[in-house]
């Protein structure tokens, strides 16, 4: 369905994309995981040919992007960032006129836009302005008009950003309605649980290039360590944490100086807790709370980079 | 294709379903004219002031003179017939009427008398005047026929001399010969209502380009364009489709203006198709300075605040605010160099001189090429992505 191949861009001197490469099989629902800044919307934007690389290929359904654009165009659909939508129009004159963007008829236009809204929950609001909706309703139109022309890839940009729980709640199921009724998805998003709970293919990106890629299994078991143990404390000192380092099972041990907080990379972690919190605080280390963390996608993002996918 | 329909329509009805659109594309307008119309007036009286210029000097055309002064539709005054062309060009009168010598002899000959009534195209009482006069000639040559028939005939059947005279009636259709300017360099300059109307119009025609041109900046600003970018919709389509609803907004307002302006203030705005390739021109120009300033900045606001600035000061140069008659020579000549000077020149050609569309051809042709420059340099600065 998609495949792309040793994409680079660089915005002047400064390289944004470095190298991503990745397929997605028809039918599959990927999340490109990554924070703020990485390259996810660059890279989005170049697979659906908004903006030219400078390096690689983007193919979809073996149609080259640069060659075929406007082909390629017709197969996705692009749910931007931001809300691209006219706050004075209401939702289903914006629904009418994107459907007509993607080349359908009148009477297609409006049967879509009536099954569209009704997909997303505001067909009793059809006639309301945009700018009269709450966040999270104009986060739903805003996917609403990519899905107008029934696209064969939904490419999602961030769809939940700065909205309620509730909104994130029905948007997360919409886009897993869509996927079970067939369509490809690619989920981008700095909230490892969405992309957890929506997603059989994983990308981790961070400054312009894939650190991990595979299924969520795939990538768990690559956790060397499993487990974290977090530990927050009171006075960290040089000497405890290398004691803890040197006990049975733990493989690393993270921590920055700004913050009082450790990060114990561990196998084993109910068996091995007691003998790490003994040894901190043989080691004088005052222990304000402590917390097991299973292995996920984030504890991979800290292991892989140092850092937490958000601050 | 069908996406640049799609493009306009949506433009369309995005900027009629604002309510303040209707203020700023209508309601300044018209008020903008209706006050500045009545500044340079001088307190206009209603009633048109017409000359009569009377070469027969005989009693006859003394008691036209008498029947036209009694009628209280207009002024009138006498003057000798080189004045009255003076007064007419000056445009201090309405218009003029000559009585040509032999009035009576032409009447008795049952022969169109010799009676000339001059007036500008835009004088829209003319018709009535013309009435008025026609009528006048006739009440005077039923009076002569009947007397001079009677004389002839003293002690005759009156039947006879009544048949006479309603058969002279009747032959009598067309008693006088009226004239109309129609294509005079004697008159310069529009009247204050019709300038104001025409130069204002233009000016808030040109906000409101400001404004729809604007939108392609919007758009980029709200991330609406990225999304169209996103869609199988091509460049040209959307640039077609963008200038197509600028054309039609313009020729909405344009065209709403000028039939308020011909009925409430009864501005004559002459040849049609003349009128329509003139605001057409006018209109691509005043496109191609939005889409300029357009691609000049970044944002909407700074678009706005640029482009009213440049609007105004040029209609202020072009003779938008206040004839040019009253500003010194230098400015008559800086006035050359922008547009609006050119769009007032082809309206009063049209208007005040009674041209057709060969005489505005040289406004036409400059207004468009100021429309090239323009295009050239905001077309090239739009970036896609
Ligand atoms: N047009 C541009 N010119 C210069 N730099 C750019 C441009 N667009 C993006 N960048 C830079 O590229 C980097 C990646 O941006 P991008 O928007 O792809 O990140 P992202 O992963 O989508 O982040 P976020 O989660 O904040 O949306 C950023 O450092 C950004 O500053
Ligand atoms: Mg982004």
């Amino acid at each position: 369905m998609l495949e792309v191949k040793d994409l680079k861009k660089s915005y002047g001197k400064k390289a944004v994309v470095k190298n991503v490469s990745f397929t997605i099989e028809k039918g599959e629902s990927f999340g490109l995981l990554g924070p703020n800044g990485a390259g996810k919307s660059t890279t989005i934007s170049m697979i659906c040919g908004l903006i030219p690389y400078d390096h690689g290929e983007v193919l979809v359904s073996n149609h080259s992007v640069k060659k075929s654009p406007m082909l390629i165009k017709q197969k996705i659909g692009v749910v931007p960032q931001e809300i691209a939508l006219y706050p004075t129009m209401s939702a289903k004159d914006n629904l009418l006129f994107w459907g007509k963007m993607y080349g359908l008829t009148g009477s297609v236009a409006k049967k879509r836009a009536e099954e569209v809204l009704e997909f997303v929950g505001l067909k009793d609001r059809a006639k309301d302005r945009i700018e009269t909706f709450s966040g999270g309703m104009k986060r739903r139109i805003n996917i609403g008009a990519a899905l107008m022309h029934e696209p064969e890839l939904l490419i999602m940009d961030e769809p939940t950003v700065g909205i309620d729980p509730q909104s994130r709640n029905h948007i997360l199921e919409t886009v897993k309605r869509l996927n079970e009724k067939g369509m490809t998805i690619i989920y981008t998003s700095h909230y490892m649980e969405e992309v957890e709970y929506l997603c059989n293919r994983v990308g981790i990106i961070d400054d312009g290039e894939v650190i991990a890629l595979g299924s969520q299994a795939e990538l768990c078991n690559r956790l060397a360590g499993g487990s974290v143990i977090q530990l927050i404390v009171e006075n960290k000192s040089d000497e405890a944490i290398d004691a803890i380092k040197q006990l049975e099972n733990v493989s690393q041990i993270l921590h920055t100086d700004e913050t009082n907080q450790l990060e114990v990379f561990v196998k084993n972690p109910h068996d091995r807790l007691g003998e790490i919190v003994s040894t901190a605080v043989h080691q004088g280390m005052k222990i304000v709370s402590v917390d097991i963390k299973e292995p996920n996608l984030e504890t991979l993002f800290l292991q892989l980079t140092g850092r937490s996918l958000r601050d | 294709m069908r996406r640049a329909i799609a493009v306009a329509l949506f433009e369309l009805k995005r900027i009629f379903q604002k309510p303040q659109s209707y203020l700023l594309m209508f309601g300044m307008p018209v008020l903008f004219t209706f006050l500045f119309g009545g500044l340079f007036t001088g307190g206009s009286e209603a009633r048109p002031n017409i000359i009569v210029v009377d070469n027969d000097h005989t009693n006859l055309s003394d008691a036209l003179i008498g029947e036209l002064k009694n009628q209280n539709i207009m002024k009138v005054s006498m003057e000798n017939s080189a004045q009255a062309m003076e007064l007419f060009k000056d445009q201090k009168v309405t218009g003029y009427i000559r009585i040509e010598a032999g009035l009576e002899e032409k009447l008795m000959a049952n022969e169109t008398p010799g009676i000339t009534f001059v007036h500008s195209p835009s004088f829209t009482g003319a018709s009535m005047i013309e009435e008025l006069i026609n009528e006048s000639m006739l009440k005077l040559m039923v009076g002569t026929t009947a007397s001079s028939t009677y004389s002839e005939r003293t002690g005759n059947d009156r039947q006879v001399v009544q048949e006479d005279i309603i058969s002279k009636l009747a032959s009598s259709e067309s008693a006088i010969e009226t004239v109309d300017v129609t294509k005079s360099k004697e008159l310069e300059s529009m009247d204050n209502i019709t300038a104001r109307s025409a130069g204002f119009t233009i000016m808030f025609v040109m906000i409101t380009m400001l404004l729809s041109t604007g939108v392609i900046l919007e758009a980029r600003q709200t991330g609406v364009w990225y999304r169209l970018m996103s869609t199988p919709t091509s460049r040209m389509e959307l640039l077609l489709g963008y200038l197509l609803s600028f054309f039609l907004i313009g020729w909405i307002q344009f065209g709403i203006l000028m039939l308020i302006s011909r009925f409430a203030f009864g501005v004559y705005w002459g040849d049609l198709l003349a009128n329509i390739i003139l605001v057409s021109s006018i209109l691509l120009c005043t496109i191609g300075l939005g889409l300029f300033v357009a691609g000049l900045v970044k944002t909407t606001d700074q678009q706005a605040v640029f482009g009213n600035l440049i609007i105004v000061s040029t209609c202020m140069l072009g003779g938008v605010y206040w004839p040019l008659e009253v500003v010194p020579d230098i400015m008559k000549q800086i006035a050359k160099f922008v547009p609006q000077y050119w769009g007032l020149e082809g309206f009063a050609e049209l208007a005040v001189r009674g041209g057709t569309l060969i005489d505005v051809i040289v406004p036409v042709g400059i207004l468009l090429a100021f429309t090239a420059v323009f295009l050239v340099v905001g077309m090239t600065r739009i970036r896609f992505e």
